[in-house]
């Protein structure tokens, strides 16, 4: 028989709020978490601003755990949002087969130790002082660096603790698609569960490249929007004057398990996964494929494994970057797969809101459109103000919208041409 | 509806034994390993100089697009080259593969910045008293760096370079789960093809970490052999009594996975099959207590599960045997655990990373084309440098090569660092 996958637990750390219920709320108002970046002094960089989560305090687990003393930000991010899926689910109280449960995870790398990698480099100048005398930095180097904080640098470091931490020594696996990331985990996590695996999977994932060679990386690729005059306007998907996107960090988690082992428990069920689609461009490095040829085919795989036409979808969770290119091609890929009814039906972007939360994005944005399901109230795009020709859809613009939602199609494409779609569904048994 | 099978048609390593599966089979049946001093930067006066360094690679032999090759880390050329040599090896004309069933899936994980083209930047960024300024790396030293620097170093560049070079637009996927990364790159491509979302998967891993950044970086994590010159090279020592660590290497390999009808259809060359997947977690990883590490034994179960054989139908395990003194004993625990006390003392063992050196992301992609040649070949290279038993560890490593071994079903192993365990077990083709 089949397996059905369904959402039992839901967990998110954003530039919102640092739970589902706050992200959620301030997402229906509109708000936008972008502001200036505090994390380290960016007043000379070309991208001033971020989506930076606020008034996180990781201290407490440190205390519990002092395994967790050096983990960067991704693993703060996501260890908190996985105990509030895991809370949420009532994995806490319940006695699970840990052999049975897997992680699925899209964690970040957790961020260069910017101090000692700079002093690492500074003590070993050769004698023109153009290059690095390498038997020089061979000897500083260990001296310099701290074990623990380069290895929490390695995304696996993230899947490590979760695992110890939610106790899962089931099937693990860690994938970094670039923005595609945390939808491919899920879209795994959800095949893990469906050939019998596992019972249960924790999946998502966690970034934070709001760190210098992160902004300096991005803003090298003029990927970033330099609207700095204004941060709350900045991120602007579908809009005329959009520029580019706004770097954010944060987690987003949700619990997947298998249907009948969910009833069983007497599990809250937010809704069921029914289809997942993973392609890639295979056109080049910078650029999405001009007539959204990969995005195209991954909504199809995802409808037809889904089983459902186009019309059935109630909802699209865009990924709306607010990059030119990449809105102007999703809303031609939309169009292609949907025709006349991509014009009705409504379609968002919280990117505006949130800003791009890159390997974690599409996690929040599938929690999202469970709580969408759940609610019936669509998250606006909001600094939607001035319409570009080329962007001709129902993008919700500004204000929520109460509406019936069943089925939801969440895209997320990612930068070297991954493209993963995910289709959720309102469960019905 | 009937299982889909999966089967390995093509195969391409890049090692410090040479550029091909070919120099590197020779090199494994020669006894021979091709860890060396290493020579790409001054290391005399460290307590590593030797390691596993590729010599003779020239990426441009591999990648037509020039522009490309600027972007490339070492990695990632790495990576290319082992693509194009696996799909060379395959024989896959262009018009035996629908594109949209065709994908790729690669381990990977942090790429080292090449170190004098950061300290540039860096450099730019100090004042006057030669303290670093964030204000200044926001302006020139930002400067410094190239346009598609960023690209350069991104996880998921090998994928997308390979998918962008072989016109792969099926599935793409980058599994950075540390030294399981690439075993676990090659299960989860079989089962993507098992659920027929591909017909054929590019699966594999690259890593070099052989730069003042990584060896650093190996050095101050514990877990590389010290010292310099022949005896060095002859301490990487898998569960021999003194093992002490591993020594660091090089590399890319790359596996071509493939539904079976597709690869019939296509008279396609077939060296093995593969028969079960497996991968798990340990709650404790590096610091871990000894007694709560069972994911290794989890995830070997797990491949044997999968592919509904018994214990006593594995004939050979290809083990993780990374040389670090704990893994390797907790490794042949696990193997205890699986088979019992009676097989684990009998079925032949062998590690293969004293050839090559240990390719971290690479490793599990290198290891599986050895058992892929193993398969096809019934031949069982030796476990370099073993000699002294460890009584603690009790199985039967094979110390010198077997020609004519009877090999059906093998079990290769691939462990990370932070506790992420994989096993894949591969099954001789004896045709369909």
């Amino acid at each position: 028989m089949e397996r059905r996958v369904v959402a039992t637990g839901v967990g998110i750390v954003s530039p919102l709020g640092n739970n589902v219920g706050d992200t959620w709320q301030h997402m229906l108002e509109s708000r936008s978490g972008v502001s200036y970046i505090t994390l380290f002094d960016a007043s000379t960089f070309p991208t001033k601003i971020a989506g930076e989560v606020k008034g996180f305090n990781f201290t407490p687990w440190v205390k519990q755990d002092s395994l967790l003393a050096h983990v960067g930000r991704n693993t703060q991010f996501a260890v908190y949002a996985s105990g509030e899926a895991y809370r949420d689910a009532g994995l806490d109280r319940f006695d699970y087969d840990s052999k049975r449960m897997g992680i699925y995870f899209a964690a970040g790398d957790g961020g260069v130790d910017l101090k000692n990698f700079i002093k690492s480099l500074c003590a070993a100048w050769g004698n023109n002082g153009e290059v690095i005398d390498k038997k020089v930095f061979l000897k500083k180097g260990p001296e310099i660096y701290n074990p623990y904080a380069e290895l929490e640098q390695e995304p696996c470091m993230t899947l490590a603790h979760l695992a110890r931490l939610f106790r899962a020594r089931g099937p693990v696996s860690n994938c970094l698609t670039a923005c595609a990331a945390s939808s491919q985990a899920i879209g795994e996590a959800y095949e893990t569960i469906r050939r019998g695996d596992a019972d249960i999977m924790l999946t998502g994932g966690a970034h934070s490249m709001i760190h210098p060679f992160g902004v300096a990386g991005f803003n090298l690729l003029t990927a970033l929007t330099t609207k700095n005059e204004n941060p709350t306007k900045a991120s602007r998907p579908f809009d005329f004057k959009r520029d580019g996107f706004v770097l954010a960090e944060g987690s987003g988690v949700l619990i997947l398990e298998e249907l009948e082992f969910a009833k069983k428990r007497k599990a809250k069920i937010y809704g069921e996964i029914i289809g997942y689609g993973s392609t890639a461009d295979a056109y080049r490095l910078t650029d999405s494929h001009p007539e959204g040829r990969g995005a195209i085919k991954a909504m199809e795989l995802a409808l037809s494994s889904a089983d459902i036409k186009p019309e059935d979808v109630d909802y699209i969770n865009a990924h709306g970057t607010s990059t030119v290119v990449n809105d102007m091609v999703e809303t031609l890929a939309i169009k292609k797969v949907f025709g006349e009814y991509g014009y009705k039906v409504p379609i968002s972007s919280i990117k505006s809101m949130l800003g791009h939360l890159i390997a974690a994005a599409g996690a929040v944005e599938l929690v999202t459109s469970f709580l969408v399901i759940e609610e019936g109230k669509i998250p606006p795009t909001i600094n939607f103000e001035e319409q570009d020709p080329d962007c001709d859809l129902d993008y919700v613009p500004n204000y929520a919208r109460a509406c019936k939602v069943d089925t939801v199609l969440s895209n997320s494409f990612g930068f070297g041409g991954q493209n993963i779609t995910l289709v959720a569904r309102k469960f019905t048994s | 509806m009937k299982k889909r099978r999966i089967v390995i048609t093509g195969l391409g390593a890049v090692s410090c034994l040479g550029i091909g599966t070919e120099p590197l089979w020779k090199g494994v049946l020669e006894s021979r390993s091709g860890i060396g001093p290493i020579q790409s930067f001054a290391c005399d006066g460290f307590a590593v100089q030797q390691g596993g360094e590729i010599h003779d690679f020239n990426p441009r032999d591999f990648v037509e697009n020039r522009k490309s090759l600027k972007v490339m880390s070492r990695d990632i050329q790495l990576a290319c080259a082992a693509s194009a040599l696996a799909f060379q090896d395959a024989q896959v004309a262009p018009e035996d593969v629908n594109p949209e069933r065709a994908g790729v899936s690669m381990g990977a994980g942090l790429l080292d910045n090449e170190i004098d083209e950061i300290a540039a930047c860096i450099r730019n960024s100090l004042d006057e008293s030669g303290n670093f300024q964030m204000t200044k790396f926001g302006g020139e030293g930002i400067r410094t760096l190239f346009p598609l620097w960023m690209l350069k170093y991104l996880p998921n560049m090998p994928s997308c370079h390979i998918s962008i070079m072989h016109n792969l637009q099926g599935p793409s996927n980058t599994i950075t789960t540390a030294c399981a990364a690439a075993m676990q790159a090659v299960g989860e491509a079989s089962r993507i093809i098992e659920r027929g979302d591909a017909d054929l998967m590019a699966a594999g891993g690259a890593e070099s970490r052989m730069n003042p950044f990584g060896l650093t970086r190996y050095y101050i994590f514990k877990t590389l052999v010290n010292g310099n010159g022949v005896a060095s090279q002859a301490a990487y020592r898998p569960f021999d009594k003194r093992r002490s660590g591993f020594v660091l290497g090089e590399g890319a390999g790359v596996l071509i996975l493939e539904e079976l009808e597709h690869a019939l259809r296509r008279k396609a060359k077939i060296y093995a099959e593969v028969a079960g997947y497996g991968s798990s977690a340990d709650f404790n990883y590096l610091h871990g207590n000894l007694e709560d590490s069972n994911g290794r034994e989890l995830a070997m179960g797990m491949a044997l599960r999968d592919a509904g054989i018994s214990q006593e139908q594995v004939s050979l395990i290809h083990a993780h045997g990374s040389g670090i003194p704990k893994d390797d004993f907790l490794e042949a625990k696990a193997i205890h655990r699986v088979f019992g006390e009676r097989l684990a003392g009998q079925i032949p063992v062998v590690a293969t990373k004293p050839y090559v050196g240990h390719t971290g992301f690479a490793s599990g992609a290198l290891q599986m084309i050895l058992s892929s040649k193993i398969a096809a070949t019934q031949q069982v290279p030796a476990t370099l440098n073993y000699a002294q038993q460890d009584p603690e560890i009790a199985l039967e490593i094979v110390a010198r090569l077997r020609e004519d071994a009877r090999v059906e079903f093998i079990l290769t192993n691939a462990f990370g660092l932070s506790g992420q365990n994989a096993s894949v077990l591969i099954k001789k083709w004896r045709g369909k």
